[in-house]
Order: C-alpha cells, then sequence, then structure tokens
C-alpha cells in the first residue's frame, strides 16, 4: 500500500533525518533506502525528495557535500547534523505519543501485529 | 561536474532535455543551478545503471522524468528550496540591491512623469488686466495713441552727436540750463534736434491734452502661442517716451532763450501730463518711465522760474495747471500687475493638482531661465535638463510658491503706501526683500528669479510726490513774494491764504518740508534719505557734485543748485 502524498509530506522530514542518522547518503541511495527499509510502504516522489533534502539543507538539519564515490562518479551525500539529530529526537518523541494516542482511539488495533 | 554527467546522458536524450529544461525553468544563479545540474544527472545515471539495452534506457528514463512530475514545478521548488539555503550576508545583499533597483525604477519612472508635466492654463490673465486697467472712456480720450505715435516719428541723437554734445547726455546738469550760453556748435546741434523733433512734439503735446491713458496690452505679432503669456508682453517706446521729454527740456531752454516764458513753461506742463498718464499704466516700468517724467518736469520748473521772472498771473496759472495734474490724487505705485505676471508665471510653470497643488515644469523653467540668461543652443540645454529636475524637484510646490509669492508682493503693496519714515519705523511689516533674503534660494528660485528688486521702488514715488509738492510750494512762495514783496514767514501762512491746498510733506521725516527765509530768498528742502535735518546742506555724490536724494546731506528744492 502506497502511502497519500499529503500524509507521507508531514513525516518525510523526519524519515529523511532517520535514515541519514544512520549514516551519509546520496539523493537516489536515500530515496532506494526509505522504500527498501519501510518495505515498499514508503514512496518519496523524486520531485519531492531534492526539495526537502535543500529545505533540511537550509535549515542546518542536514549537511551535502560532494564526494567521490566508491564507483568514481561525483555524488552529493548528505549527512545529518547535531541540530539535526536533536530534531530528530524531538520528532520521534511527538510521533510516539501520536501513535500512543491513536492506539489508545483504535483500541490497540494500530499496534504492530 | 555537470560536464561529466551530461556525457554519461548523452544516449538518453530525454533525461538530459528533462534536466535542461528544470534548469532553465529554474532561473536562479549559475552554480546553484550547475550544482543542481549535475545531482539530477547523477540521479538519472543512478537509476540508469541497471538497463542493458538503448531502447530500456529510454523507458526507464520516462519512468524516472514522471516520477519528478510537473517540470514547471520542480523548478520552482528547488528554487525556493534553494534560495532559503543561501547565507544571511548574501540574503542581505540581494535584497539590498533589489530594493535599491526598485528605488531607482521608481525615480526614474517618477523622473519620467515629473519631466513631463504640462501647465493648465485656466486663466487668461492677460484679458483680465486689460479689462482692469481700461477706464470706462471713449478712445479718443486716451493719450497713448498719441504718445506712440510720437514716439515713431522720434529721432534719437546718435552715438556721435552724444560723445560731442555732452549737453545731450547730461541734461539735467545746471551748467546747460542757460542755452543762449552754450557754444554755438552745441545750440546748433540742439535746434536741430528739436527741429527734426517737431512733428514728434506735437503729437506728445497732442497726449498730454488728454484726459487718461490705457494701455491694450498684447503680445509681438510673431510671439507663438507657446510664448503668450504675461511675462513675454511686450511694453514699446518706454525709451523713447523718454527722448521726448528732452525734447520738451530743450523747447522749453530754447524758448526762455527767445523770451517765450509761456511757450516755455507749456512745454514742461506737457511734460508733467504725460508723466501722469504713464505713472497711471499697469506696468512697474512704465510706472517708474513716468516718474522719471514726472522728476524731470519738477526739476525744470523751478529752474525756469530762477532764470525768468513771472508775473503774479503767470504763477497763479502755472501753479494751478500745475496741480490739476494730479488732481485725482499723486498715484501709488501699482504692484497689482506685477502680482497678475507672478499668477500667470505660476499657472505656467506649475502642474496643476497632485501633491502641493503641482510641480515645477523643468521645461517651463528652462523656456523662462532662457529669456533671462540665455541658455543657448539646444545641446546646452539638454545638458542642463539633468539639472534643471533637480532643481524642480527640490522646488517648492505650486501652492506654497503661491502663498510666499502672494505675501510678498501683498507686504510690498502694503509698503508702497507707506513714506520712507513709516517705512523705517515700521513694527509689523516686512518688505519683500526681507522676505526673499529668509527664503531658500534652492526651495524658492522662482520667486529669487522673478520677483522685481522692490528695494525703494516706494521711496522713488514718494521722492517725486514730494517733488511736485515742493514745485507747487515755490510757486505759492514765488506769488506771495509777487504780491507782497516778501517771502513769508512760514509755510502755513501760504495755505491760510488760500494760496496753497496742503502743506508739503516730506517722506523722509513725515513733517512738512523744511522752510526758512535767508535774507532776500528762502530754502526749502527735505532732510533726504538719512532722515537727518542736515541744515539744509545739499548731498554731495562721489565726485563732490551737489545732488538730490543723498544720504549725506538734505535734498535742497529752492535755491535751485548751481552745480551737481
Amino acid at each position: 500500500m502506497k502511502f497519500e502524498s499529503q500524509l507521507l509530506k508531514g513525516i518525510a522530514p523526519v524519515v529523511v533525518l532517520e535514515i541519514l542518522s544512520r549514516g551519509q547518503m546520496y539523493g537516489y541511495e536515500l530515496s532506494e533506502a526509505i522504500e527498501e527499509r519501510s518495505a515498499e510502504v514508503l514512496t518519496l516522489g523524486k520531485g519531492t525528495l531534492y526539495p526537502l533534502l535543500y529545505n533540511l539543507e537550509a535549515k542546518k538539519l542536514i549537511r551535502g557535500r560532494w564526494e567521490q564515490a566508491e564507483s568514481g562518479r561525483k555524488r552529493r551525500y548528505y549527512s545529518i547534523t547535531g541540530k539535526g539529530k536533536d530534531e530528530l529526537a524531538r520528532q520521534k518523541a511527538q510521533l510516539k505519543e501520536l501513535t500512543t494516542g491513536l492506539n489508545l482511539i483504535f483500541s490497540g488495533a494500530l499496534a504492530p501485529a | 561536474m555537470a560536464k561529466q554527467n551530461k556525457t554519461d546522458l548523452q544516449n538518453v536524450p530525454a533525461a538530459a532535455r528533462f534536466i535542461n529544461r528544470v534548469i532553465s525553468k529554474m532561473r536562479y544563479r549559475r552554480q546553484v543551478c550547475r550544482d543542481v545540474r549535475a545531482e539530477l544527472a547523477a540521479h538519472f545515471e543512478d537509476e540508469l545503471r541497471g538497463c542493458k539495452t538503448d531502447e530500456e534506457r529510454q523507458q526507464k528514463a520516462l519512468e524516472v522524468i514522471a516520477g519528478f512530475g510537473d517540470v514547471k514545478m520542480l523548478a520552482v521548488l528547488l528554487r525556493r528550496a534553494k534560495k532559503r539555503c543561501r547565507p544571511l550576508w548574501r540574503t542581505v545583499v540581494a535584497r539590498s540591491l533589489q530594493t535599491a533597483g526598485l528605488l531607482i525604477l521608481c525615480l526614474i519612472l517618477y523622473t519620467v512623469w515629473f519631466s513631463t508635466g504640462k501647465p493648465t492654463i485656466s486663466v487668461d490673465y492677460v484679458a483680465m488686466l486689460n479689462r482692469m486697467s481700461r477706464p470706462e472712456v471713449s478712445n479718443k480720450d486716451n493719450a497713448l495713441p498719441h504718445l506712440e505715435k510720437a514716439a515713431s516719428l522720434y529721432v534719437d541723437p546718435n552715438q556721435d552727436l552724444r560723445e560731442q554734445i555732452p549737453a545731450f547726455s547730461n541734461i539735467l546738469s545746471p551748467e546747460y540750463r542757460d542755452f543762449a550760453g552754450l557754444p554755438e556748435a552745441d545750440r546748433n546741434a540742439i535746434t536741430e534736434y528739436v527741429r527734426v523733433n517737431e512733428q514728434a512734439w506735437g503729437e506728445f503735446v497732442a497726449a498730454s491734452s488728454k484726459p487718461c491713458c490705457y494701455r491694450e496690452y498684447g503680445f509681438d505679432p510673431n510671439c507663438s502661442d507657446r510664448d503668450k503669456w504675461m511675462w513675454s508682453i511686450i511694453v514699446p517706446h518706454l525709451r523713447e517716451f523718454k527722448g521726448l521729454a528732452h525734447v520738451g527740456v530743450w523747447r522749453c531752454r530754447i524758448a526762455i532763450a527767445r523770451g517765450s516764458i509761456d511757450e516755455a513753461l507749456n512745454n514742461c506742463l506737457a511734460i508733467a501730463r504725460n508723466a501722469e498718464h504713464l505713472q497711471r499704466l499697469s506696468m512697474i516700468v512704465e510706472q517708474l518711465v513716468g516718474l522719471a517724467l514726472c522728476s524731470l518736469a519738477n526739476e525744470e520748473i523751478p529752474g525756469t522760474l530762477e532764470s525768468t521772472s513771472l508775473t503774479a498771473k503767470q504763477l497763479k496759472d502755472l501753479q494751478g495747471q500745475l496741480a490739476q495734474v494730479y488732481a485725482g490724487g499723486y498715484p501709488v505705485m501699482n504692484l497689482e500687475f506685477d502680482k497678475m505676471v507672478f499668477h500667470d508665471l505660476v499657472q505656467h510653470l506649475f502642474t496643476d493638482g497632485g501633491l502641493g497643488g503641482g510641480h515645477l515644469i523643468p521645461a517651463s523653467w528652462a523656456d523662462i531661465s532662457d529669456d533671462r540668461v540665455n541658455l543657448a543652443g539646444d545641446d546646452e540645454r539638454m545638458f542642463l535638463m539633468p539639472l534643471l529636475v533637480a532643481a524642480s524637484m527640490v522646488h517648492a510646490r505650486r501652492d506654497e510658491t503661491l502663498e510666499v509669492g502672494d505675501r510678498i508682493y501683498d507686504e510690498q503693496i502694503k509698503l508702497a503706501k507707506m513714506t520712507p519714515y513709516q517705512q523705517k519705523h515700521r513694527e509689523d511689516v516686512s518688505s519683500a526683500d526681507d522676505i526673499l533674503t529668509s527664503l531658500s534660494s534652492r526651495k524658492f528660485s522662482v520667486l529669487h528669479f522673478i520677483v522685481p528688486a522692490f528695494d525703494r521702488l516706494s521711496e522713488i514715488e514718494f521722492r517725486g510726490k514730494v517733488s511736485h509738492q515742493a514745485t507747487l510750494t515755490i510757486l505759492a512762495l514765488a506769488r506771495w513774494r509777487a504780491e507782497k514783496g516778501e517771502y513769508p514767514a512760514s509755510l502755513g501762512q501760504l495755505t491760510a491764504a488760500g494760496l496753497l491746498k496742503d502743506l508739503p510733506m516730506d517722506p523722509f521725516s513725515d513733517k512738512p518740508l523744511i522752510y526758512r527765509r535767508t535774507g532776500d530768498n528762502f530754502i526749502l528742502y527735505s532732510v533726504g534719505p538719512n532722515f537727518r535735518d542736515d541744515g539744509g546742506e545739499p548731498g554731495k555724490g562721489h565726485n563732490g557734485c551737489l545732488e538730490k536724494w543723498l544720504d549725506n546731506g538734505d535734498t535742497v528744492f529752492w535755491p535751485v543748485p548751481k552745480t551737481r
């Protein structure tokens, strides 16, 4: 099942920060990682991905820099900043509270099987 | 980086085209666009890496393009996001440049609007002036046609003659008063001068017999409609009027030399009557010429009295006729015309409406400046135009200019009615010069440029008035002596006896002129512009000559000074 785009847009920044908190990645790699790690439940549109990365960079939550990849190609790698980690922790806490609240409303039906 | 990826996508034209379109629509800084292009190209390469054939690559590229969505939207989102990425200093610089650019654009638009302003001509001041200045009399009672004809017939002594015969240029010098005593060559030249102006003098005398004088003001026939404003009104023949008065003076002196006293006095009276005609006209310059003629007549009559012996009847007739010249009262300097000129100038120089009632129009300002300072060719004018635009922008707006200008004229009209003595002791009236001096020359350059030099204007008027009264008093004193054998002890005796209607008032003391018997003669004088009684000691000019209205002595009307 693919998420509605508006719903995904709300959590996309947290998802990107979470993925990048595990190591630096370039755009394509990141979009693949999101799909793979969410078992293809979450898909970030290509048209959303790069503007989102630039916005997070503008907020200084991530940092981008050009590096030579192992294949010899140049890629722009993004990594999470200290400020990004703080923001991620804050967002995760909020998501946890949101999930708890939703579980209560849906009588635990939203809890992972 | 961009070049490297561009090369890799050469076999996938759809991807390359897509990236080009995104970048072109981003319309952002070159460096940023280069980075975005490289990153998008790298993304496509990664997406296409697993494709084996060109066909497969093309297919996959189209899928990726579809995944990116609308090109325009993507470009907008990328630009916005990249803009947020730029450092603060760059944002500040960009915003400052944008603001400066906007301001410059606004300034350019404002300047264009400002420079192309047009005046709104709503009042025909020339027609208004002609309506106001025309008395309710028939045309045949107007002296001006005769004066103009006289002026057109007048022949001026040429420059050579003026240099040979100094009497032409120094007509009021006492040494030239006795015509019979002049060298023969001078007498011949003057007689010839009078002869060639016989016909002109006839018209001048005809004008003096008319009861009034008015002028239909107008423009030069060659004047374009654009130049038809009061500033361009022509007032011809003023120089000739003064020349004709000189003809009259010489005629008077020649008549005395021949013993024709009545003819001599009639010539003086003709000058005095035409002086009054010109003083009643509207323009200051005409009134000043009238005052000059008045002064000439009032110099010549006492001079005639001194050199001849008149009977009591002759004196009475002369006094009566001279008094009749200003029977309606001595005219006050009329500044209403100049005030109208000012209003007309404002309506031609300023736009009508908007902030402050309108603004100064640079092109019109250049036109009027051209009249005075001759800006010469179009090139020079083009060069000066930015300066004129700037000067017009800092100039006071229409309403404020009108308000200050009206104040200047109103105060001056008030001052024109005050004697020099009253002006000296005034407390609540500022002169035009006082007001003008207090005004910024940049903000009120129009006023500084066009308001005439009012300084001493009313003083000149009062000088004319007291000279006229002094002449009447001298005639009354001569009558008294002719009847009683000696001069009276005081001027009051003249009024008491009905020989003089009013005591002659000195405008420099606001008291009667000072009169004293001196043996078999008398002295009659004004304290003059120094407002101080110097005991009847006349003022002396730079070369030691005795002159009237100097501030180093009194102005003596009688006895007539022997040297100047």
